[in-house]
């Protein structure tokens, strides 16, 4: 008989059976399937994700499948790792557009993968990096809510700083 | 597809993309704080102003005050009630102050170090009383009051030594009472009531006495005296400020000649501090005198509310037991330490002096009281408006082994300490000898201490040297490695630290430990010339392939394992090179020092002028310092050849072969020099 699966349910009720070792990227999966089933798995388990969806779900699933043996430093010092730069693979794989970008990032976090979400977040910082304010605003769609007083005040107090 | 080139962050599509974007249903405002915060994380923080005026949101994630007081007090165990404190970034954006926390805390932590240890031969008897240091020109000089010799090279590696002897300053029976050094001069004030200016830069072996100014004489011990750090070129403006020991303070210009004249009271002046810009702070046995230094008129003469008494009637014991006086201009505090009271006068307003203070238990008495190592320019100023509200912290070290540290910048009616604690040292690990002879001889463990904005540095004995969090206190590493075994007198005799200097720029991790005239460079994390490199390396990294970056990976924790079985051999030899047996004779020990204490002072006086005398020891110094660097070099190719291929790689890029060998050829030159010179005089 087959292994038991791992059967991930999307918020669009799509499921998606998977393998232990890959649904075990995620600790939340991880914990889980320790918690619930302390003896090991016996049979095929389905664990809700409500707040994935199908598209998105898939897109994690498929990172955790080519990280399936990947073993990600457990490094507790965060510093280290952020000189870190994105891995070739993650970066070609992370090349989708703003939207899909924010809800792996968002599906990252929920799943506690945490190698996936720090190469998202490693991304959008690349994207924010050498841009003006005005540019920024473009580049990510938002609106410039200050008046310009709040803008002059912020402006003034970054002022302060520049010389050190 | 045109998207998906977007998320590069290609700016130059960015018109074209525009409208796709405005598609999108999920903005990255929709991100929780938290995932914002994890990106802008991965930014340098340089970023972080700029990112402030895009929206609200974004200016509350970097900028919100609450939130990273809370992270702050998390992660640096900053205690609660602390509002205030010196900021690294002399920003006034606190995720920029955070990281750049985080960052220096862990340099200091965890990453590779790089130690040179040197001597820097002044005086036989290896005393020491001032160091300057400037970490940015790569400079250090050593001042003994004794010889009033000045020794200076390289701050780094002692490389490019040079010498000014003390010569006969002083007549005979005259006796040195204070002094002030900056890089050009050295002032000495005397018992007898003169004052000698020496030019540092004109002054070499030989003409020695021509570059010495004597000012004016008053007769009165000049009791206290001041020198500009940062003196005024034309020579016209006031540089040194003398105080005597009844009461009459002068200011004076490089020259000598004597521009302003003040009598205050009938008592011996023992402090002088000065901006050489608005005031003069000035304290005798009773009385703080606040002087505005463009006419010298008082303009505030404050109690102190206690004596500063002495038993003796002589001038030098008066002066031996005197107070510690600092003056934080920035905040117009004036801190007063004397035996186990801490006053701080705060004067704002001139005509309502507002006090702090602070008395310690019975028999707790201050022995050593500093402020942080920082910028000059941070005691001059104060930016209410930057994050922490421009603190400034100040240490004092006492009798009882603790080390009390607090801030001076607080609104606190009290004088409270951020952090008091009791460094353990363990000098037992370096040595059983070394430990019971402390202990014998009923010495305080702690010898010296330094401190700046996030972290101090407690000395003992024969280079021991640890590194605690300044927030907490907490043990962060040792930073003092054995001293190599040609210096044999560290490792026969009990050798107190006399300074321990952190670099004024608090984003450095590097700093001296200074043990007699042998002194230990040490510096934690990339130094700034490779770091720009590497650097660049890494922005080529980011577009290329991965395989760069295991490298250097690999590279980094080759080093850092390097480090690491360095200081574990280190801690062996320690535990073996044990003095064996070698008992500390407490009063022995005493009876050599006051015997070499003797002998220097009659050295001084005996020394009938004889400058070829003085150009022999020069020549057998620098004779000395040239075998010294020899066996340097040779310790130091050993060691090159011992350590691994990576450790190899790093030392080369430190030292190479050329510039040692460049080095003992500039040694060459400078005996040569001297020898040549010694000539001319005859």
């Amino acid at each position: 008989m087959m292994s038991p699966k791992v059967i991930i349910v999307s918020s669009d009720s799509e499921k998606f059976p998977v393998e232990q070792k890959i649904a075990e990227k995620s600790i939340l999966i991880k914990n889980m399937i320790n918690d619930l089933n302390p003896d090991g798995l016996t049979e095929d388990f389905e664990i809700p994700t409500p707040n994935v969806r199908a598209n998105v779900l898939s897109k994690v699933l498929e990172w955790c499948e080519h990280h399936k043996n990947t073993v990600f430093q457990d490094d507790e010092d965060e510093d280290a790792k952020k000189s870190v730069p994105v891995e070739e693979w993650d970066r070609n794989f992370l090349k989708v557009d703003q939207e899909m970008l924010y809800e792996i990032i968002l599906a990252a976090n929920y799943l506690n993968i945490k190698p996936l979400l720090d190469s998202g977040c490693k991304m959008v910082a690349e994207m924010i990096k050498s841009k003006s304010p005005e540019e920024l605003r473009k580049t990510f769609n938002i609106v410039n809510d200050f008046s310009p007083e709040e803008e002059a005040a912020i402006r003034k107090e970054n002022e302060w700083a520049e010389d050190r | 597809m045109n998207l998906q080139q977007d998320t590069l962050g290609n700016s130059i599509r960015l018109h074209d993309d525009n409208e796709n974007i405005t598609k999108e249903v999920i903005n990255i405002n929709h991100l929780p704080i938290e995932i914002l915060v994890l990106i802008f994380s991965q930014l340098d923080p340089i970023y972080l102003n700029n990112l402030r005026l895009v929206c609200k949101k974004w200016n509350f994630v970097i900028n919100d005050k609450e939130t990273w007081m809370k992270s702050f007090t998390k992660r640096f165990g900053l205690p609660l009630y602390i509002t205030s404190f010196p900021t690294l970034t002399k920003s006034n954006n606190w995720m920029n102050e955070y990281f750049t926390r985080l960052k220096i805390a862990r340099n200091w932590k965890k990453s590779s170090s790089i130690h040179n240890i040197y001597q820097l031969l002044n005086n036989e008897y290896k005393l020491v009383d001032q160091i300057l240091t400037d970490f940015q020109i790569d400079k250090i000089c050593l001042f003994d009051k004794r010889s009033c010799n000045i020794t200076s090279g390289n701050l780094i590696n002692g490389k490019n030594q040079s010498f000014i002897p003390g010569g006969q300053i002083l007549e005979n029976d005259d006796k040195l009472l204070c002094y002030g050094l900056n890089w050009n001069y050295l002032i000495i004030g005397t018992r007898r009531g003169k004052i000698y200016l020496k030019n540092l830069i004109t002054s070499t072996s030989v003409s020695s006495r021509l570059s010495l100014i004597k000012f004016e004489d008053t007769r009165d011990s000049i009791s206290s005296i001041l020198l500009n750090s940062f003196p005024d070129k034309s020579k016209f403006n006031i540089d040194v400020i003398s105080g005597t020991s009844n009461g009459v303070l002068k200011g004076w210009n490089l020259q000598g000649q004597l521009i302003k004249e003040v009598k205050l009271q009938e008592h011996v002046i023992f402090n002088i501090k000065s901006d050489f810009n608005k005031y003069i702070i000035v304290n005798t046995s009773r009385h703080v005198y606040i002087l505005n230094f463009q006419t010298f008129e008082i303009i505030t003469e404050h109690e102190i509310g206690f004596e500063i008494e002495s038993g003796s009637s002589h001038i030098e014991e008066i002066i031996k037991d005197k107070n510690t006086l600092d003056v934080d201009y920035g905040s117009k505090n004036i801190i007063l330490n004397y035996k186990n009271k801490i006053k701080v006068f705060d004067y704002n307003k001139v005509d309502f002096i507002k006090e702090k203070y602070l008395e310690l238990e019975k028999d707790v008495y201050i022995v050593d009281s500093q402020f942080q190592t920082t910028a000059s320019s941070k005691l001059l100023n104060r930016d209410n408006n930057i994050i922490g509200q421009d603190g400034l912290f100040y240490g004092n070290l006492l009798n009882d082994n603790s080390i009390m540290i607090w801030n001076i910048r607080t609104d606190a009616s009290t004088i409270k300490p951020i952090l008091k604690f009791y460094p353990d040292l363990n000098h037992k690990k370096l040595s059983v000898g070394l430990y019971n002879a402390v202990v014998r001889s009923d010495l305080m463990e702690i010898t010296s201490f330094a401190f700046n904005s996030s972290v101090i540095t407690v000395g003992g004995y024969n280079g021991l040297t640890n590194l605690y969090d300044i927030f907490t206190g907490k043990f962060i590493r040792e930073i003092s490695i054995k001293f190599p075994k040609r210096y044999n007198f560290l490792h026969e005799n009990l050798v107190p630290i006399n300074m321990i200097k952190l670099n004024p720029n608090n984003h450095e991790m590097n700093g001296l430990i200074v043990c007699a005239d042998v002194i230990q460079y040490f510096q934690f994390g990339e130094r700034n010339v490779i770091s720009t490199t590497k650097k660049k390396k890494l922005s080529k990294v980011n577009t290329g392939s991965n395989s760069k970056s295991i490298n250097k990976k690999k590279i980094k924790d080759g080093i850092e394992e390097y480090d690491r079985q360095l200081h574990q051999s280190n801690e062996t030899k320690k535990l073996f090179d044990k003095y064996n047996g070698t008992n500390f004779d407490n009063e022995e020990e005493e009876l050599k020092m006051a015997l070499a204490m003797s002998e220097s002072f009659h050295n001084n006086n005996s020394n009938n002028n004889d400058i070829n005398d003085e150009e022999f020891q020069r020549i057998l110094e620098l004779s000395k310092q040239e075998q010294e660097q020899e066996q340097e070099q040779e310790q130091e190719q050993e060691q090159e050849q011992g350590s691994s291929d990576i450790s190899g790689e790093f030392r080369n890029g430190e030292f190479t072969n050329g510039e040692i060998q460049q080095e003992s050829n500039d040694i060459d030159e400078e005996l040569r020099m001297a020898l040549e010179l010694s000539l001319i005089e005859h």
